[in-house]
């Protein structure tokens, strides 16, 4: 049977309220939150299950890498893979089912099959309504990674709201290696132009390899206008 | 706006999951019932137009940032952003709402190139590719599976057209002795679930999700395996759901 591999769930200390932020003060929060990651506090640690991490791999992830069961130990290594595409072009202004660009970095595809796993079994959300909307932010559109249709009780105890304005927009990222503050900046900015002046929110979901645990920690920040 | 768009949301998730399962023409189906309901409000569905032209202001912006001196590029486009939305009088969630149904209406216009590119295969392209699924089978009333043949295994894809309360993998268990299986340890909450059963000459793991069930199996390929595993598949999901 596959092992499992554990995950310590942290809420991160503050809520980041992006509006009127300049870009310099947008940059210093993501700074911020890059070197404040450790003073989060932790919720619950839970076991994954790579089979099903699996399934949301491939229900949910935007980079086509597949088994990440069966090869967890080399994809959390960081191991770069080239990305398998169809070799003929789609007919003329039809595109692929699954539009999949892939750096042959695969920490981004563990960080949004962690978040559906996430979302879904400890938030105990509907996988159908829970969007992901990644590829047409690829293609130029401005679009947050998820959009999350329903909230659940698990989720507001844990963002400590307790009424959460639908839909829910998540940002994930996703570091095998040390954390970086110019991609959490541009995930802020992200949220920052979807968010504007309403009364949405915001996740951004923060997945870190956990050298010493074989695991991954998980931060989520909580971002408001 | 008010939408709900938690509708699109899941139509879009129904889409895919058909297309999981290699039913396209539900597929279609699904895409065809929701479009149509969209179409009918003419604001919700010119939300697509407003989704592209905040697509192009966005590129528009990037470009000749130089040339007119812009230091704070980033904020520069924000600030085009919410001009576009004030002079549209629209709001972010339109553009959301935009974006989802120009995801679904591009799914649509796929399936049919590929309803239509399937209909020219042979029985004998599919089979020798490997990358066609059989025809949809059904088990009763309760769902619909697909069974693939790969090089390595089968992997057998079903939904069910009801969801079920709870997935029964612990009955399921008990009854593999009588079929000359054993189990390792299954891991299950409430909704999900993953299996693994073997005997000396099968080995399979089971994953069960809300509606959607896969069997991934590995066994020696002798002439009548595919169709013992099909009986096999009928069994075990008939224990699962009832």
């Amino acid at each position: 049977m596959s092992s499992q591999f554990i995950v310590d769930l942290f809420l991160y200390q503050r809520v980041i309220h992006l509006q009127g932020m300049t870009t310099n003060q947008t940059k210093q929060e993501a700074k911020n939150i890059a070197s404040n990651l450790s003073t989060s506090t932790l919720h619950r640690s839970f076991y994954v299950n790579p089979r099903l991490l699996e399934y949301y791999n491939t229900q949910f992830s935007e980079k086509q890498v597949k088994r990440i069961d069966e090869n967890f130990y080399d994809y959390s290594l960081g191991t770069r893979f080239r990305l398998n595409v169809p070799v003929p072009r789609p007919p003329r202004r039809l595109r692929y089912l699954i539009q999949k660009s892939f750096s042959g970095d695969v920490s981004g595809d563990i960080g949004e099959a962690l978040f559906a796993y996430f979302l879904v079994h400890e938030m105990q959300i509907s996988r159908f309504l829970i969007g992901h909307t990644r590829p047409e932010k690829k293609r130029g559109f401005l679009s947050p990674d998820f959009i999350i249709c329903a909230s659940s009780p698990n989720l507001t105890s844990f963002l400590q709201k307790p009424v959460l304005p639908l839909p829910i927009l998540g940002e994930v990222k996703g570091f095998t290696g040390s954390i970086d503050a110019g991609r959490i900046y541009h995930a802020l900015l992200q949220l920052r132009r979807l968010i504007l002046n309403q009364s949405l929110v915001g996740l951004l979901f923060l997945a870190m390899r956990n050298e010493a645990r074989h695991g991954y920690d998980a931060y989520v920040v909580r971002v408001e206008s | 706006m008010g939408y709900d768009v938690g509708v699109v949301v899941n139509a879009i998730n129904e889409v895919d999951e058909n297309i999981w399962l290699g039913d396209y023409k539900k597929a279609k189906e699904i895409a065809n019932r929701n479009l149509a309901g969209i179409e009918k409000d003419v604001e919700i569905y010119q939300s697509q137009d407003f989704a592209r032209d905040l697509r192009r202001i966005i590129r528009e912006s990037k470009k000749g940032t130089r040339e007119r001196k812009i230091e704070d590029v980033d904020s520069w486009i924000t600030e085009r952003i919410v001009e576009r939305m004030k002079e549209a009088e629209r709001k972010p969630i339109d553009n959301l709402v935009g974006i989802l149904i120009i995801h679904l209406t591009s799914l649509r216009d796929m399936l049919d190139f590929l309803i239509e590119s399937r209909g020219q295969k042979t029985l004998e392209n599919s089979r020798e590719n490997g990358t066609v699924r059989e025809e949809i089978l059904r088990i009763g009333e309760k769902c619909r599976f697909t069974i693939q043949s790969l090089p390595d295994r089968w992997e057998v894809r079903a939904i069910l057209d009801e969801p079920v309360k709870q997935w029964n993998l612990n009955e399921l268990k008990s009854r593999l002795p009588d079929f000359g299986l054993s189990a390792a340890e299954a891991s299950k909450n409430r909704l999900s679930g993953t299996l693994e059963i073997f005997s000396q000459e099968l080995y399979a793991d089971i994953l069960v999700q809300e509606k959607q069930m896969e069997f991934s199996v590995r066994s020696v390929k002798k002439e009548n395996t595919e169709e013992r595993i099909r009986k096999l598949v009928e069994t075990l999901t008939i224990f699962l759901v009832t």
